[in-house]
């Protein structure tokens, strides 16, 4: 029987009655369906024949399998109520949701959605719209789990049992990766920073920086670096070490870089070395330079190259140079002066027996043949002592009379020869300072010192030229102690230090001179003249007068510029004194008529010569050897002796202790001193509370004896 | 073997479902798909039911559909396994595994001991 054959056969009440049937079986079934109690279906195949298909049951099987899953699923229908969901669900929800509405469920559970805006994300209507939401980033709080994050999955689905749409979501739990990647990005930021921090360091120390990998290939330079080796930024990086860093010697050769030892790495921790490095145009430039490995253990991983910039430490070594050379120059112009100053003291006493004995001799043989040869040994004798005075002036040894002048004087007491001194040539400038300037001054010294000064400029100026001649003051500021501006002055040996001065310059237009010469220039017998032609002594004199005085000479001169000559005196307090002529005393027949004379010399023919020249001028002499000899031979009572005369170095007792143990035992003594140092002189001790007595050697036998004569009529009122 | 229902022809109203003669043979037919979880409950639940409340009035058909599908469409079977009662009239068929004893008694129609 076909159901279209009963349709027809059938009443209308049958039709009915097997509709309703029909009805009640398709409800019944489907009512088995949903309640799981029926595991199989017939169902029409394409051919219209009956075929069973089972149905997975998802109640028992199913189940398990869901809840293996390691994420979190849900199962929803179309109107998002949550149908299913497995126990990893479950657990994030914390209860086992059903009939619950997934977005119910999320908005009880705070959560973010980071990955999509909203509308797109889950609260949009994904499953009407037939919408896949795919990597949705979530992160979710749960008080039992923390906050989580997940990558969530949101896709529309039909349900074949239920013949709806639905949709299933399933969150894969990613909070480990994320927490991951978020300490990475953390770190990264630290890093960033450190980065950061030590590349304002790098940017801004004047150390070039060259980071090196283990090719030595540059991977990091500081602004230095490219200042210093002259290149552009975008040269350095992977370029080699070799291309960029080329070291030279100061003399421009190439020198080796410790390539193989850091190869090898063999190369201690830190290497060290000087050179030069070419920069930008060429500009050489003196560095230091350290190569460190970088380690990372055993492992060589690089190197940091270090590039010092030491062109200022070269420059302060180089003028602590100057300064010791300087310092040694000072000590050099002092020891020659010792020297000379000793040569000229043994010479003068050998001069004044010379002289001395010439002179005696020439009394009273006017009329004989050997009259003038005598007269010319004693010229000889003249420039001889001359010359040794010169040495002496130098070692500022000599004796000086200073008087108070005004620094004008000086110079217009000279214009008078320096006519003759400088010839037509040369055109005479003289610029002298209204300002009356005292200044303390042996004329005659200053004379020679100005006169030497003209002849150099004059000799300088052969072919003519302009000479002129300056005074002025100068006020020498207390950080101004070099006392004149001006980096190619020649100072002497110190600097001058601050007080006021006078000062008389001298200035050429020469040929100059070179710094050679300058360095020389007051040494004595430095000479540029040709030979025989100058002593070399000029100068160096001039230099030990005028130091002896107080004052400095300053020399300005460049090669093919002129020479400029300061002489710089202290002022003076007092006023002028007028200048006035020589006295000199004869030597007299009578006036050592009866007095007594102990007469204290160490070398014989000295002593000779005085006591020759004093007994015949009518002194009595009593000699001695030394200060023990005349202490012995002194004879008793207060008037035996009228006059102790001494030389001040002797052996066994000098003059000095001789005149303490007079002073002490012998008080109504008087001490006349004589020293071949004229600087001796300020080392006596006063006697009697006066300036001591003192002669200085050599001398011509009329001042000799000029000089006792006034110490004697000296006393004689007083006693 | 399989006989056909005898459907009482209807008086024009749906009637009133008669109770069954106790003495009256219960011809049933279970239709299983081989041995599926559910066929297998629905034999032994019915073998239970049948001991228990039709002891010595029923004969039992069971119709395997994997063997031949073609036999669902004598009793018009769409779901496995059904239990379909030819006999006492009117025809009637209870669908699922038989597991609610008390449903199947009411579907069969059978009064309790």
């Amino acid at each position: 029987m076909t159901s279209d054959g009963g349709t027809r056969m059938a009443s209308p009440s049958q039709e009915i009655e097997e509709l309703r049937q029909k009805l009640k079986d398709a409800e019944d079934t489907l009512k088995a369906i949903r309640s799981g109690s029926v595991d199989a279906l017939v169902v029409k195949g394409h051919k219209g024949e009956e075929e069973i298909r089972t149905i997975l049951d998802i109640g028992s099987l199913g189940d398990s399998l869901f809840n293996q899953f390691a994420q979190p699923i849900f199962i929803l229908d179309k109107s998002y109520r949550i149908l299913r969901s497995n126990k990893k669900a479950q657990d994030l929800c914390g209860l086992n949701p059903v009939n619950v509405l997934f977005s119910e469920l999320f908005s009880l559970l705070p959560t973010i959605e980071t990955g999509l805006p909203v509308e797109g994300g889950l609260s949009s209507d994904w499953i009407g719209d037939r919408r896949h939401i795919s990597a949705l980033d979530v992160v979710h709080y749960n008080p039992d789990l923390g906050t989580r994050f997940y990558l969530v999955d949101a896709s529309p689905v039909v349900l074949s049992w239920e013949g709806v749409q639905g949709g299933i979501v399933s969150m894969m739990d990613i909070t480990e990766r994320k927490l991951a990647e978020i300490r990475l990005s953390v770190k990264a930021g630290q890093l960033r920073q450190q980065f950061t921090f030590m590349k304002s360091i790098s940017d801004n120390i004047a150390e070039g920086l060259l980071l090196l990998d283990e090719d030595h290939k540059v991977i990091f330079q500081n602004p230095s670096a490219l200042r210093l080796l002259g290149l552009a930024d975008i040269d350095l990086p992977g370029r080699d070490l070799s291309e960029v860093f080329h070291i030279e010697s100061e003399d421009g050769a190439r020198l080796e870089f410790p390539w193989l030892a850091l190869v090898t790495g063999d190369a201690p921790d830190a290497t060290t070395q000087r050179g030069w490095v070419k920069g930008a145009g060429g500009v050489r430039t003196p560095v230091q330079y350290s190569l460190y490995s970088v380690k990372d253990g055993e492992d060589i991983r690089g190197s940091i190259l270090v590039i010092s910039d030491i062109s200022e430490r070269i420059s302060s070594d180089k003028q602590l140079r100057l300064s010791v050379e300087k310092q040694q120059q000072s000590q050099k112009m002092e020891a020659i002066g010792r020297l000379a100053g000793g040569i000229a003291h043994d010479f003068n006493n050998l001069l004044l027996v010379i002289m001395g004995f010439t002179d005696l001799t020439l009394q009273g043989i006017e009329d004989d043949a050997a009259y003038e040869n005598l007269m010319e040994v004693r010229k000889a004798g003249e420039k001889a002592a001359a010359l040794t005075a010169q040495l002496l002036a130098y070692s500022r040894k000599q004796m000086l009379a200073p008087k108070v002048r005004l620094v004008n004087d000086s110079v217009v007491d000279l214009q008078k020869m320096l006519s003759r001194l400088i010839g037509e040539n040369i055109r005479l400038d003289l610029d002298l300072t209204p300002e009356p300037l005292s200044v303390e001054v042996d004329e005659a010294k200053l004379q020679q010192v100005l006169v030497n000064m003209i002849l150099n400029s004059k000799d300088a100026m052969s072919e003519g030229g302009d000479l002129s001649i300056r005074t002025g003051s100068l006020d020498v500021k207390a950080q101004d102690t070099t006392g004149m501006v001006g980096e190619l002055i020649k100072e002497n040996e110190e600097g001058v230090p601050p007080g006021k001065y006078a000062f008389i310059e001298i200035k050429d237009t020469g040929h100059g001179m070179s710094e050679d010469v300058l360095s020389q220039l007051f040494e004595p017998f430095f000479t540029t003249k040709e030979f025989g032609k100058g002593s070399g002594l000029g100068l160096s004199t001039a230099y030990g007068i005028i130091r002896q005085l107080g004052g400095y000479i300053q020399v300005f001169s460049l090669p093919g510029a002129g020479s400029t000559f300061k002489v710089i005196l202290p002022l003076s307090g007092n006023a002028p004194e007028p200048s006035e002529a020589r006295v000199v005393t004869p030597i007299s027949g009578v006036a050592g008529a009866d007095k007594v004379v102990l007469l204290v010399e160490d070398e014989d023919v000295v002593r000779k010569l005085l006591t020759r020249v004093l007994q015949d001028n009518g002194y009595r002499v009593i000699e001695a050897r030394n200060g023990k000899e005349a202490l012995t031979v002194l004879p008793p009572g207060s008037s035996a002796v009228d006059l102790v005369i001494t030389d001040l170095m002797m052996p066994v007792m000098g003059g000095i202790e001789l005149a303490e143990r007079l002073g002490r035992e012998r008080p109504e003594l008087t001490i006349m001193f004589m020293s071949g140092y004229s600087e001796d002189k300020y080392n006596l001790p006063p006697i009697r509370g006066e300036a001591p007595n003192f002669a200085a050697k050599p001398f011509a036998p009329a001042d000799f004896l000029a000089k006792i004569q006034s110490i004697l009529e000296s006393k004689t009122p007083a006693a | 073997m399989m006989e056909n229902a005898n459907v009482e022809p209807g008086s024009g109203a749906v009637p009133l479902p008669e109770e069954p003669e106790l003495h009256d043979t219960f011809l049933l037919k279970l239709y299983v798909a081989g041995q599926t979880p559910k066929s297998m409950a629905a034999i032994e639940n019915l073998n239970k039911i049948c001991k228990e409340h039709l002891l010595g009035f029923y004969k039992l058909e069971v119709i395997d559909l994997a063997r031949n599908p073609a036999l669902a469409r004598t009793d018009k079977i769409l779901a496995i396994p059904t239990l379909v009662r030819n006999l006492p009239t009117p025809i009637s068929r209870i669908i699922g595994d038989l597991s609610d004893e008390e449903q199947v008694l009411i579907g069969l129609n059978i009064k309790k001991i």
